[in-house]
C-alpha cells in the first residue's frame, strides 16, 4: 500500500499526464508525451524513430489501464494511477520489467546523442514532455542532481526515479522528479 | 461541488499546510506558519500584532476542522480539507469573511507601506512562509504578474487568491498562487 507521501508524489505525476486538469487521463494525453519527446528530437510523426518512442511511453497507457481499478478502457483516474502505482511498486518482477525498464528506454531517449548522461537541456526536454512546466523542469534538475555534477548518469537517472516512487525520505533529491509536489 | 481541477489546486494548498507529508494537518502546522510569518514580518509572540497574525490563520484550522467530514478532533485529512472548501466556497458569508479577509490581512502584513503594493519580494516572503520552495516563489509570481510590472495591488491579489479557489479554467493566473498544482 503507498503511504501519504508517495501518493503526493505520485499525483503529482498524475497531474503532468493529466495536462488540462480534467480528473483522468486518456490516451491521446499519453501519446502527447511521445509528441512532444519526439519534437524536442526532430523525430517526425510516423516514422521509425517516432515509432520506438511512441512504443517505449505508450507502456504507460496500457500498464496503468491493466492494473487500473475501474478498469475503463478510455480513461485512467486518479484512484486508477495510484491502484496502478501500488501493484507496481509492490511486485518486484513488475518494477523490473517496467518502471525500469521504462526509466531506461527514457534515459536512452533523453541522452541525446548517446553521451551515457543527461544535460540540464535533455532532463529539461524530458520533463517538458512529460508535462513539466518549462521553467520548473530546468529548476527540478537541479533539485535531483548531484550537487557536484552537471550531468546526470544513468544510474543516477534509476536511482532518482526510484527515489521519487519510493523513498519516504523527504530530503531525497528524487522526490522532485517532476517538479515541486 | 469542487470541479476537478479545483480539487487538484486545492490539494496542492493542502500539502503546503500539511508541513510533514505526513497526509493529515495538526494545529501544529497552522502555529508554525504562524510563527514563520509572525518572524518574518518581526511581530512578538504575545503582542496584540502577534494576536492578529494568529486568530487570522487560526480560521484555516477552526474551519477546516469544522467542516470537515471525519471529525477527527487532532487532525485535517484531505478529505475534510476539500471538503471544508466545498462548503465554504458556496458560502458568500464565508468567501467574505474567511477567505477575503484572510487574503486581505496577510496583503497589508506584506505589502509595502507606503504605496500599499506587494511587490515580488514580499510575495515570495509570504509564500516562504507556507514552505513554497526557493525559486518556485519568483516563478509562481511571474506566472501570475500578467501585467508584468513587478507588484500585485490588493484587488489583483485578493482576485487571484480567488482564482486560485473557485476559477474551472487551466489558464487563469491565480492558480499559481502556491506554484504548481
Amino acid at each position: 500500500m503507498l503511504t501519504h507521501f508517495q501518493r503526493r508524489k505520485l499525483t503529482r505525476y498524475f497531474n503532468c499526464i493529466d495536462q488540462d486538469g480534467k480528473g483522468f487521463f486518456v490516451h491521446d494525453d499519453v501519446l502527447d508525451i511521445a509528441r512532444r519527446m519526439a519534437q524536442a528530437r526532430n523525430v517526425s510523426e510516423g516514422s521509425d524513430d517516432f515509432q520506438l518512442i511512441a512504443d517505449g511511453v505508450m507502456i504507460i497507457w496500457d500498464n496503468a489501464r491493466i492494473y487500473s481499478y475501474n478498469q475503463d478502457p478510455n480513461r485512467v483516474t486518479l484512484a486508477d494511477w495510484l491502484i496502478h502505482e501500488s501493484i507496481v511498486l509492490a511486485t518486484k518482477e513488475i518494477r523490473e520489467s517496467y518502471m525500469e525498464k521504462v526509466t531506461r528506454d527514457v534515459f536512452d531517449l533523453a541522452d541525446l546523442g548517446g553521451k551515457g548522461y543527461m544535460t540540464e537541456q535533455d532532463y529539461a526536454d524530458l520533463m517538458t514532455a512529460f508535462g513539466v512546466e518549462p521553467e520548473l523542469s530546468h529548476w527540478a534538475f537541479f533539485q535531483v542532481k548531484s550537487k557536484n555534477k552537471d550531468t546526470i548518469s544513468r544510474n543516477e537517472f534509476i536511482r532518482i526515479v526510484e527515489d521519487f516512487h519510493i523513498s519516504e525520505d523527504r530530503s531525497a533529491p528524487g522526490n522532485y522528479l517532476f517538479g515541486p509536489y | 461541488m469542487l470541479t476537478p481541477l479545483q480539487k487538484r489546486k486545492l490539494t496542492r494548498y493542502f500539502n503546503i499546510l500539511d508541513l510533514g507529508a505526513k497526509g493529515f494537518i495538526e494545529e501544529e502546522d497552522i502555529f508554525t506558519i504562524n510563527l514563520r510569518l509572525a518572524n518574518k514580518k518581526g511581530i512578538h509572540e504575545g503582542t496584540p500584532e502577534w494576536k492578529g497574525v494568529r486568530d487570522n490563520i487560526d480560521m484555516i484550522w477552526k474551519y477546516s476542522h469544522q467542516y470537515g467530514l471525519t471529525g477527527d478532533p487532532d487532525k485535517v485529512f484531505l478529505i475534510d480539507w476539500l471538503a471544508h472548501e466545498n462548503f465554504i466556497l458556496a458560502d458568500e458569508w464565508y468567501r467574505e469573511n474567511y477567505l477575503r479577509k484572510i487574503s486581505r490581512d496577510v496583503f497589508h502584513l506584506f505589502m509595502n507601506p507606503d504605496n500599499q503594493k506587494l511587490y515580488k519580494e514580499d510575495y515570495c516572503e509570504l509564500i516562504s512562509c507556507f514552505g513554497v520552495e526557493d525559486g518556485v516563489r519568483k516563478w509562481a509570481f511571474d506566472k501570475m504578474d500578467v501585467e508584468n510590472n513587478g507588484y500585485f495591488t490588493e484587488h489583483e491579489f485578493i482576485t487571484l487568491v480567488e482564482d486560485f479557489h473557485l476559477s474551472n479554467s487551466k489558464n487563469t493566473p491565480g492558480n499559481y498562487l502556491f506554484g504548481s498544482f
